[in-house]
Protein backbone atom coordinates (compact mmCIF):
# COMPACT_ATOMS: atom_id res chain seq x y z
CA UNK A 1 0.00 0.00 0.00
CA UNK A 2 1.03 3.25 -0.96
CA UNK A 3 1.62 6.26 1.57
CA UNK A 4 -0.44 8.38 -0.65
CA UNK A 5 -2.97 5.77 -0.19
CA UNK A 6 -2.35 5.65 3.54
CA UNK A 7 -2.70 9.26 3.79
CA UNK A 8 -6.28 9.08 1.98
CA UNK A 9 -7.26 6.52 4.71
CA UNK A 10 -6.22 8.06 7.89
CA UNK A 11 -7.59 11.04 6.60
CA UNK A 12 -11.03 9.32 5.70
CA UNK A 13 -11.27 7.84 9.04
CA UNK A 14 -10.04 11.13 10.51
CA UNK A 15 -13.67 12.57 8.72
CA UNK A 16 -15.65 9.67 9.81
CA UNK A 17 -14.61 10.16 13.69
CA UNK A 18 -15.31 13.93 13.25
CA UNK A 19 -18.87 13.43 11.85
CA UNK A 20 -19.72 10.27 15.10
CA UNK A 21 -19.13 13.53 17.27
CA UNK A 22 -21.26 15.70 15.13
CA UNK A 23 -24.03 14.15 15.40
CA UNK A 24 -26.87 15.86 16.24
CA UNK A 25 -28.23 16.45 19.85
CA UNK A 26 -31.57 15.65 19.33
CA UNK A 27 -30.11 12.58 16.90
CA UNK A 28 -28.48 11.75 20.74
CA UNK A 29 -31.58 11.50 22.45
CA UNK A 30 -33.16 9.23 20.05
CA UNK A 31 -30.42 6.90 20.31
CA UNK A 32 -30.56 7.11 24.06
CA UNK A 33 -34.42 6.66 23.98
CA UNK A 34 -34.02 3.63 21.10
CA UNK A 35 -31.48 2.18 23.67
CA UNK A 36 -34.07 2.23 26.65
CA UNK A 37 -36.42 0.47 24.72
CA UNK A 38 -34.73 -2.29 23.81
CA UNK A 39 -33.42 -3.19 27.25
CA UNK A 40 -36.91 -2.57 28.88
CA UNK A 41 -38.61 -4.42 26.21
CA UNK A 42 -35.79 -7.74 26.60
CA UNK A 43 -37.39 -7.79 30.42
CA UNK A 44 -41.24 -7.80 28.88
CA UNK A 45 -42.42 -11.81 28.72
CA UNK A 46 -41.84 -13.40 25.60
CA UNK A 47 -44.35 -14.13 22.78
CA UNK A 48 -45.90 -18.05 23.65
CA UNK A 49 -44.40 -20.94 21.92
CA UNK A 50 -47.73 -21.53 20.37
CA UNK A 51 -47.85 -18.80 18.53
CA UNK A 52 -44.12 -19.05 16.54
CA UNK A 53 -45.88 -21.30 13.78
CA UNK A 54 -48.42 -17.92 12.46
CA UNK A 55 -45.08 -16.07 11.26
CA UNK A 56 -44.51 -18.87 9.59
CA UNK A 57 -47.97 -18.96 7.84
CA UNK A 58 -47.88 -15.33 6.84
CA UNK A 59 -44.60 -15.68 4.76
CA UNK A 60 -45.85 -18.98 3.14
CA UNK A 61 -48.96 -16.59 2.43
CA UNK A 62 -47.19 -14.09 0.93
CA UNK A 63 -45.14 -16.01 -1.21
CA UNK A 64 -48.23 -17.98 -2.63
CA UNK A 65 -49.94 -14.34 -3.10
CA UNK A 66 -47.08 -13.24 -4.98
CA UNK A 67 -46.81 -15.84 -6.87
CA UNK A 68 -50.34 -15.98 -8.18
CA UNK A 69 -49.77 -12.68 -8.71
CA UNK A 70 -46.68 -12.62 -10.84
CA UNK A 71 -48.34 -15.56 -12.80
CA UNK A 72 -51.78 -14.03 -13.80
CA UNK A 73 -50.38 -10.15 -14.39
CA UNK A 74 -47.59 -9.58 -16.94
CA UNK A 75 -44.60 -7.61 -15.48
CA UNK A 76 -43.94 -4.47 -16.71
CA UNK A 77 -40.30 -4.88 -16.32
CA UNK A 78 -37.61 -7.77 -16.72
CA UNK A 79 -38.94 -10.99 -15.55
CA UNK A 80 -35.88 -12.02 -14.25
CA UNK A 81 -36.33 -9.02 -11.41
CA UNK A 82 -39.69 -10.34 -10.60
CA UNK A 83 -37.56 -13.82 -10.24
CA UNK A 84 -35.45 -12.48 -7.94
CA UNK A 85 -37.73 -10.64 -5.74
CA UNK A 86 -39.66 -14.27 -5.24
CA UNK A 87 -36.23 -15.89 -4.52
CA UNK A 88 -35.65 -12.92 -1.64
CA UNK A 89 -39.21 -13.27 -0.25
CA UNK A 90 -38.60 -17.48 -0.14
CA UNK A 91 -35.56 -16.81 1.79
CA UNK A 92 -35.12 -18.07 5.17
CA UNK A 93 -32.64 -15.62 6.57
CA UNK A 94 -35.35 -12.95 7.36
CA UNK A 95 -38.66 -14.39 8.37
CA UNK A 96 -39.93 -11.33 10.09
CA UNK A 97 -39.81 -9.68 7.15
CA UNK A 98 -41.50 -12.04 4.89
CA UNK A 99 -44.45 -11.49 7.89
CA UNK A 100 -44.72 -8.16 7.19
CA UNK A 101 -48.14 -7.86 5.90
CA UNK A 102 -48.92 -4.47 6.32
CA UNK A 103 -45.86 -3.51 4.42
CA UNK A 104 -48.00 -4.53 0.98
CA UNK A 105 -50.99 -3.28 2.17
CA UNK A 106 -48.76 0.26 2.39
CA UNK A 107 -47.66 -0.16 -0.79
CA UNK A 108 -51.05 -0.97 -2.48
CA UNK A 109 -52.21 2.05 -0.76
CA UNK A 110 -49.39 4.50 -2.42
CA UNK A 111 -46.80 5.06 -0.15
CA UNK A 112 -45.88 8.77 -0.24
CA UNK A 113 -42.13 9.22 -1.61
CA UNK A 114 -39.11 8.86 1.25
CA UNK A 115 -38.32 11.47 3.71
CA UNK A 116 -34.16 11.79 3.26
CA UNK A 117 -33.64 14.18 5.97
CA UNK A 118 -29.78 13.80 7.42
CA UNK B 1 -24.98 -3.75 28.54
CA UNK B 2 -26.29 -0.40 29.37
CA UNK B 3 -22.98 1.09 28.77
CA UNK B 4 -22.02 -0.65 26.77
CA UNK B 5 -24.82 0.59 23.75
CA UNK B 6 -24.25 4.26 24.94
CA UNK B 7 -20.38 3.64 23.71
CA UNK B 8 -21.85 1.79 20.60
CA UNK B 9 -24.97 3.62 19.23
CA UNK B 10 -23.15 6.76 17.48
CA UNK B 11 -21.13 4.66 15.25
CA UNK B 12 -23.74 1.95 14.45
CA UNK B 13 -26.09 5.02 13.99
CA UNK B 14 -23.43 6.56 11.24
CA UNK B 15 -22.92 3.10 9.49
CA UNK B 16 -26.32 2.70 9.18
CA UNK B 17 -27.13 6.83 8.37
CA UNK B 18 -24.25 6.20 5.36
CA UNK B 19 -26.26 2.89 4.22
CA UNK B 20 -29.77 4.34 4.29
CA UNK B 21 -28.96 8.04 3.19
CA UNK B 22 -32.59 8.48 5.75
CA UNK B 23 -32.30 9.13 9.96
CA UNK B 24 -35.57 7.72 10.66
CA UNK B 25 -34.38 4.29 8.57
CA UNK B 26 -30.98 4.66 10.48
CA UNK B 27 -32.72 5.15 13.56
CA UNK B 28 -35.13 2.16 13.39
CA UNK B 29 -31.96 0.17 12.34
CA UNK B 30 -29.85 0.52 15.68
CA UNK B 31 -32.90 0.54 17.63
CA UNK B 32 -33.38 -3.04 16.17
CA UNK B 33 -30.18 -4.32 16.49
CA UNK B 34 -29.94 -3.29 20.12
CA UNK B 35 -32.99 -4.84 20.57
CA UNK B 36 -31.45 -8.77 18.75
CA UNK B 37 -28.88 -8.40 20.92
CA UNK B 38 -30.59 -7.43 24.38
CA UNK B 39 -32.96 -10.10 24.02
CA UNK B 40 -30.88 -12.88 22.23
CA UNK B 41 -27.26 -12.40 23.87
CA UNK B 42 -27.28 -10.54 27.11
CA UNK B 43 -26.29 -13.47 29.14
CA UNK B 44 -23.16 -13.90 27.13
CA UNK B 45 -19.47 -13.29 28.17
CA UNK B 46 -19.50 -8.98 28.08
CA UNK B 47 -15.71 -9.67 25.35
CA UNK B 48 -18.50 -11.52 22.75
CA UNK B 49 -20.85 -8.26 22.66
CA UNK B 50 -19.02 -6.03 20.62
CA UNK B 51 -18.50 -8.86 17.88
CA UNK B 52 -22.17 -9.91 17.90
CA UNK B 53 -23.38 -6.38 17.99
CA UNK B 54 -21.59 -6.33 14.70
CA UNK B 55 -22.80 -8.76 13.20
CA UNK B 56 -26.20 -7.28 13.67
CA UNK B 57 -25.72 -4.08 13.01
CA UNK B 58 -24.65 -5.28 9.22
CA UNK B 59 -27.02 -7.94 9.22
CA UNK B 60 -30.00 -5.83 9.76
CA UNK B 61 -28.65 -3.09 7.37
CA UNK B 62 -28.37 -5.87 4.90
CA UNK B 63 -32.14 -7.14 5.66
CA UNK B 64 -33.06 -3.24 5.19
CA UNK B 65 -31.36 -2.94 1.70
CA UNK B 66 -33.44 -5.84 0.86
CA UNK B 67 -36.54 -4.53 1.93
CA UNK B 68 -35.69 -1.58 0.10
CA UNK B 69 -34.91 -3.28 -3.43
CA UNK B 70 -38.26 -5.30 -3.06
CA UNK B 71 -40.04 -2.10 -2.02
CA UNK B 72 -38.72 -0.31 -4.86
CA UNK B 73 -39.53 -2.83 -7.41
CA UNK B 74 -43.35 -2.88 -6.31
CA UNK B 75 -43.12 0.52 -6.44
CA UNK B 76 -42.11 0.67 -9.90
CA UNK B 77 -44.44 -2.60 -10.85
CA UNK B 78 -47.27 -0.32 -9.15
CA UNK B 79 -46.12 3.36 -11.17
CA UNK B 80 -44.96 5.12 -8.31
CA UNK B 81 -41.89 6.58 -8.73
CA UNK B 82 -38.76 5.29 -7.04
CA UNK B 83 -38.23 6.21 -3.30
CA UNK B 84 -34.35 6.87 -3.30
CA UNK B 85 -33.20 10.06 -3.10
CA UNK B 86 -30.44 9.62 -5.14
CA UNK B 87 -32.40 8.14 -7.79
CA UNK B 88 -34.25 11.72 -7.96
CA UNK B 89 -31.14 14.55 -7.75
CA UNK B 90 -30.42 15.56 -11.19
CA UNK B 91 -26.40 15.18 -11.61
CA UNK B 92 -23.47 13.83 -9.82
CA UNK B 93 -24.84 13.57 -6.37
CA UNK B 94 -21.14 14.10 -5.20
CA UNK B 95 -20.35 17.24 -6.80
CA UNK B 96 -23.46 18.74 -6.34
CA UNK B 97 -22.60 18.09 -2.32
CA UNK B 98 -19.44 20.08 -2.78
CA UNK B 99 -20.98 22.64 -4.90
CA UNK B 100 -23.21 23.35 -2.06
CA UNK B 101 -20.69 24.24 0.56
CA UNK B 102 -18.51 27.49 0.22
CA UNK B 103 -15.00 27.68 0.16
CA UNK B 104 -13.59 29.01 3.31
CA UNK B 105 -11.09 32.00 3.49
CA UNK B 106 -8.13 30.06 2.26
CA UNK B 107 -10.29 28.87 -0.39
CA UNK B 108 -10.21 25.02 0.84
CA UNK B 109 -13.01 22.84 1.49
CA UNK B 110 -14.23 23.18 5.19
CA UNK B 111 -14.84 20.01 7.42
CA UNK B 112 -18.51 19.67 7.07
CA UNK B 113 -18.10 19.39 3.29
CA UNK B 114 -15.83 16.84 3.48
CA UNK B 115 -18.38 14.80 5.84
CA UNK B 116 -21.13 15.34 3.50
CA UNK B 117 -18.91 14.59 -0.08
CA UNK B 118 -17.43 11.38 2.02
CA UNK B 119 -21.34 10.51 3.08
CA UNK B 120 -22.26 10.58 -0.70
CA UNK B 121 -19.41 8.33 -1.84
CA UNK B 122 -19.51 5.88 0.47
CA UNK B 123 -23.53 6.28 0.14
CA UNK B 124 -22.68 5.20 -3.51
CA UNK B 125 -20.24 2.00 -3.18
CA UNK B 126 -22.30 -1.22 -3.58
CA UNK B 127 -23.26 -2.42 0.01
CA UNK B 128 -20.91 -5.26 0.95
CA UNK B 129 -17.83 -2.58 -0.23
CA UNK B 130 -19.37 -0.01 1.77
CA UNK B 131 -19.92 -2.55 4.99
CA UNK B 132 -16.19 -3.75 4.35
CA UNK B 133 -14.59 -0.90 3.84
CA UNK B 134 -16.17 0.50 7.18
CA UNK B 135 -15.62 -2.36 9.29
CA UNK B 136 -12.21 -2.58 7.95
CA UNK B 137 -10.87 1.13 8.00
CA UNK B 138 -13.17 2.26 10.70
CA UNK B 139 -13.93 -0.29 13.00
CA UNK B 140 -10.43 -1.56 12.67
CA UNK B 141 -11.20 -5.01 12.11
CA UNK B 142 -9.41 -7.78 10.90
CA UNK B 143 -10.04 -9.38 7.95
CA UNK B 144 -11.43 -12.90 10.28
CA UNK B 145 -13.39 -10.35 12.49
CA UNK B 146 -14.93 -8.31 9.54
CA UNK B 147 -16.33 -11.18 7.52
CA UNK B 148 -17.43 -12.80 10.91
CA UNK B 149 -19.22 -9.34 11.05
CA UNK B 150 -20.80 -9.28 7.26
CA UNK B 151 -21.16 -13.34 7.59
CA UNK B 152 -19.41 -13.69 4.21
CA UNK B 153 -15.36 -15.55 3.42
CA UNK B 154 -11.96 -13.63 3.92
CA UNK B 155 -11.25 -13.49 0.30
CA UNK B 156 -14.37 -11.49 -0.28
CA UNK B 157 -13.94 -9.56 2.51
CA UNK B 158 -10.58 -8.27 0.64
CA UNK B 159 -12.16 -8.01 -2.73
CA UNK B 160 -14.85 -5.76 -1.25
CA UNK B 161 -12.85 -3.65 0.21
CA UNK B 162 -10.19 -3.78 -2.40
CA UNK B 163 -12.79 -1.74 -4.71
CA UNK B 164 -14.15 0.17 -2.22
CA UNK B 165 -10.89 2.10 -1.64
CA UNK B 166 -9.96 2.08 -5.57
CA UNK B 167 -13.50 3.58 -6.01
CA UNK B 168 -13.27 6.14 -2.94
CA UNK B 169 -9.93 7.22 -4.32
CA UNK B 170 -11.82 7.87 -7.89
CA UNK B 171 -14.03 9.94 -6.97
CA UNK B 172 -12.72 11.47 -3.24
CA UNK B 173 -9.13 12.44 -4.46
CA UNK B 174 -9.60 15.46 -6.32
CA UNK B 175 -11.20 16.77 -3.36
CA UNK B 176 -9.38 15.61 -0.72
CA UNK B 177 -5.36 16.80 -2.34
Amino acid sequence: MSEQQDDFLRRISTVLDEAEQRIDGATQARLGAARREALAAAKRPRRPVWLLPASGLAAAATVAVLTVSLWQVPPMGDSFAALEDIALLSDEADPEFYADLEFYAWVAEGAPAEDDNG
Amino acid sequence: MDRFLAGMERRAYRMAWIATSNREDALDIVQDAMLRLVKGYADRPEAEWGPLFQRIVQSTIHDWHRRSRVRNRWRQWLGFPRGAADDEMGGDPLETSIASHAPGPDGSLGLQCAIDALDVALHALPLRQQQAFLLRQWEGLSVAETATAMGISAGSVKTHYSRAVQALRDKLEDHWP
